[in-house]
């Protein structure tokens, strides 16, 4: 390893990425312009007043309480009234609103009667986080009268007050959210997201150098800077990416963490390390992979499109056991999915580092499989690149678009 | 005959260029293969069952073992380990890969018996909204079903008419009604959109390199000559060519990926091709735009990556665009995805009429008419390029 070699290496990398608009774009614009955008569309972290509508048929003083206590709590806006059922399920199909309330003729007589006195709630299930959301406040609502009718029985049998509050309700149940207290969408995502913004970056700007090196046939050249060592070539081609990234990486964690109000619940100190691994193990990979395009632009179609099944392929939104073995397997191979467990566990959960020794010793594992992938590949790059030794070499500067 | 017909004679080349390129090849046949067999393979199971659960009963009496077993009954849980006093419980999670878990207070039963409240504590991994709230869900049911049968043994020797029992214990029974994937299954849930996200992808970037890639290729001229230098016939061939690859694609979505995948298709395929339509045409115009307006076509790939990638996020399918602040619901509602989508819904999985869709059909309508404004500025930004002066020898 001659470190003269590598500075001369990352100074025309440097070169080639202020050059390169495209690069430039993709290093620099697009990582704050996504986590801007994504940051701030999660930044109220859940969704409140979702539009319901109201087919109210009993008109009674009973069901107006009831939807007032409804419309009273946070998740829920009954924002349409219809007249009957058929209107009410056309503002559904119009997605007016994303379900209704089906309030029965004779309600409230029922209701006196203390017979039961079933109300119908409609879902527009095509979303599942509106519809959840209503299901669980309609019941919630309808679960407090369950407690006001009980108590006013064991009241009219002479029971105290305060005794009747207790048999009313003999088993309750608790639910606490662990990690993520309000359970909202926010806090379940973005920690994720923001990684995975800095994956797909990393991952296209790599790879349109690598196929602007081969479309500039400026891969020979380096070759021979690097005096056909592969430790040399490979550190001076990606220490500038991963300069770049542990500074991306320190302000996902010292700036964007705490605007948006994401914990850290573990050893900063721990979680800077593993993901020092990680994006090691990442540049590693992205280059392997780039090397094989040898056209920019080719580079960054196939690269965009693979943003979507990676971050569904780690595991994160539904759960690696329930997918396919081969899937599973796929997933293991690639660093993002062992460091999101890591992450999800050290920053998110806590816990302690024998929880994930595991992941950590297979990120060890891709690192290895990384370079032993990169060693193979540039020697294979510098053979069939020497085949063509008898042509010289122009010297250039840099490497224009 | 057809040769006659400049459109004709653009369209042609415009398939045989395009056949030609890796770029098409890659876009429209292995990523399609790949990404899309990926993602169905990966929701394939559908709905989850069988979530792992933990409980740790400090009671041990026969109502603990009843509420146990109701858990094991029910189709949402799978009860994977029983947890001991010495166990931490904050350790569960991570030491016995549960999502859950069930905290049977001591001295449950005997406080049921001597009417004193007694409180079950769940406990959910909420970094996973998804286990978070079918927890939730079933765990209340379940208590609910517990709680009510001692209340009915609580309430009986008091005396209460039996047919006013049910209505004490709970007089507001909500009935409800799941429309639009009642199966709560993921895989009809999330693989259409995500495919139908990438599709929208593939079409935009393989649009936006339709003119520059012309410039950079030193083919234009032959454009040229085939179009006879109309412009309109140029735009037009290019946005048949890509219209047959894209529908092609669609083909693939609707034809192959969903049957192998078990997902059914309702609503009126007429409605639905109509959707497919617009988004299609719309995402070749706004991408003919882009290719016009920036002549180095990694620019123009960049601005469609970067506008397009959000779109799946920015749609409102897994988070709505009315919790989303101001600035972020224009952009969702500047991409032809989130609009596309909300049509698609009504009529894939609502099963609703054609004039239900309308508000989303002009909609798209306007993102066609903005892009031949696109394609306007772009002629007139790169108007050397579009009309080049042929050279005349000199005297």
């Amino acid at each position: 390893m001659n470190l003269k070699i590598i500075w001369q290496l990352i100074q025309k990398e440097a070169l080639l990425v202020l050059n390169d608009k495209s690069i430039f774009l993709v290093l620099f614009a697009a990582p704050i312009f996504y986590f801007f955008l994504m940051g701030s569309t999660y930044v109220k972290k859940d969704e409140e007043n979702v539009s319901v509508g109201v087919v109210d048929l009993d008109h009674s003083q009973s069901s107006r309480a009831f939807l007032n206590k409804l419309n009273a709590t946070q998740k829920v806006n009954l924002s349409h009234t219809y007249t009957n059922a058929l209107e009410a399920k056309n503002g559904l199909s119009r997605f007016d609103v994303q379900g209704y309330i089906n309030i029965p003729n004779g309600f409230e007589k029922k209701l006196r009667s203390k017979a039961p006195s079933p109300i119908g709630l409609v879902l527009n299930n095509t979303r599942f986080l509106p519809s959840n959301d209503i299901n669980k406040a309609v019941n919630l609502v309808a679960l407090d009268y369950a407690q006001d009718s009980r108590k006013a029985f064991f009241k009219s049998k002479n029971i105290a007050p305060e005794l009747a509050e207790d048999y009313a309700d003999p088993v309750s149940i608790a639910v606490h959210a662990v990690y993520n207290a309000n359970n909202n969408y926010g806090d379940f995502l973005l920690p994720f997201i923001l990684f995975l913004i800095l994956h797909q970056m990393l991952f296209i700007g790599l790879a349109e150098s690598a196929a602007s090196d081969h479309e500039q046939k400026a891969i020979k050249r380096d070759f021979q800077t690097s005096k056909h060592n592969v430790l040399n070539y490979i550190i001076g081609k990606t220490s500038l990416y991963f300069i770049l990234f542990m500074a991306y990486i320190l302000l996902v964690f010292l700036v964007v963490f705490p605007i948006l109000d994401l914990p850290i619940q573990g050893n900063l100190f721990q979680l800077i390390g593993v993901t020092t691994l990680f994006l090691t193990a990442t540049i590693l990979y992205s280059w392997f992979f780039a090397s094989f395009f040898t056209s920019q632009l080719r580079a960054m179609e196939v690269v965009a499109l693979t943003s979507y099944p990676i971050f569904l392929i780690t595991g994160i939104t539904w759960p690696i056991n329930q997918m396919p073995l081969f899937v599973q397997y796929i997933a293991n191979l690639i660093p993002l999915k062992p460091f999101f467990v890591i992450l999800k566990k050290l920053a998110l959960m806590g816990t302690e580092t024998s929880f994930f020794y595991t992941d950590i010793i297979q990120l060890f594992g891709l690192l290895l499989g990384a370079y032993l992938l990169v060693y193979f590949r540039c020697r294979y790059l510098q053979k069939t690149i020497a085949d063509d030794t008898a042509k010289p070499v122009p010297i250039l500067e840099n490497s224009p678009n | 005959m057809l040769n006659h017909w400049g459109t004709y004679r653009v369209f042609k080349r415009e398939l045989w260029r395009l056949a030609q390129q890796k770029s098409i090849r890659n876009l429209f046949i292995i990523m399609p293969l790949v990404t899309f067999s990926l993602l169905g393979a990966i929701y394939y199971k559908g709905a989850l069952r069988e979530i792992p659960i933990a409980v740790y009963d400090n009671d041990n009496s026969t109502l603990s073992r009843i509420y146990i077993r109701s858990l094991e009954a029910s189709s949402t849980f799978k009860v994977s380990h029983y947890l001991t006093s010495e166990d931490v419980i904050e350790q569960a999670f991570v030491k016995h890969h549960v999502e859950g878990i069930f905290y049977i207070p001591k001295d449950f039963h005997k406080n049921v018996l001597k009417k004193t409240p007694t409180s079950i504590q769940v406990y959910t991994n909420s970094t996973n909204i998804v286990f978070g709230n079918l927890i939730y869900r079933s765990a209340v049911q379940i208590t609910q079903l517990v709680s009510a049968s001692v209340l009915v043994k609580r309430m009986a020797p008091l005396g209460i008419n039996p047919s006013k029992l049910a209505g004490t214990i709970l007089p507001i029974p909500v009935n409800t009604r799941a429309i639009g994937n009642p199966q709560y299954n993921y895989s009809y849930y999330l693989i259409p959109g995500l495919s139908i996200v990438l599709l929208q992808m593939i079409v935009f970037m393989a649009a936006s390199r339709a003119f520059n890639n012309e410039w950079s290729q030193n083919s234009y001229h032959s454009l040229v000559a085939a179009s006879k230098g109309r412009i309109s016939t140029m735009i037009f061939g290019k946005y048949v060519a890509l219209s047959v690859y894209s529908f092609g694609l669609c083909g693939f979505v609707l034809a192959i990926l969903f049957p192998v995948f078990h997902i059914p298709i309702y609503g009126h395929i007429g409605s639905l091709a109509l959707l497919l339509f617009l988004l299609i045409s719309a995402n070749i115009f706004l991408g003919f735009g882009v290719s016009l307006l920036f002549k180095k076509e990694v620019i123009a790939l960049d601005l469609a990556i970067i506008y397009n990638s959000p779109a799946f996020v920015f749609s409102g399918f897994t988070f709505p665009i009315w919790a989303m602040p101001w600035f972020n619901a224009q952009y969702a509602n500047m991409i032809p995805f989130t609009h596309f989508l909300t049509g698609f819904l009504k009529i894939y999985q609502l099963d609703t009429p054609i004039h239900f869709i309308w508000p989303e059909v002009w909609k798209l309508l306007v993102f066609v008419g903005f892009a031949f404004i696109l394609i306007i500025a772009g002629i007139t930004l790169n108007r050397t390029l579009m009309f080049p002066v042929e050279k005349k020898p000199a005297l």
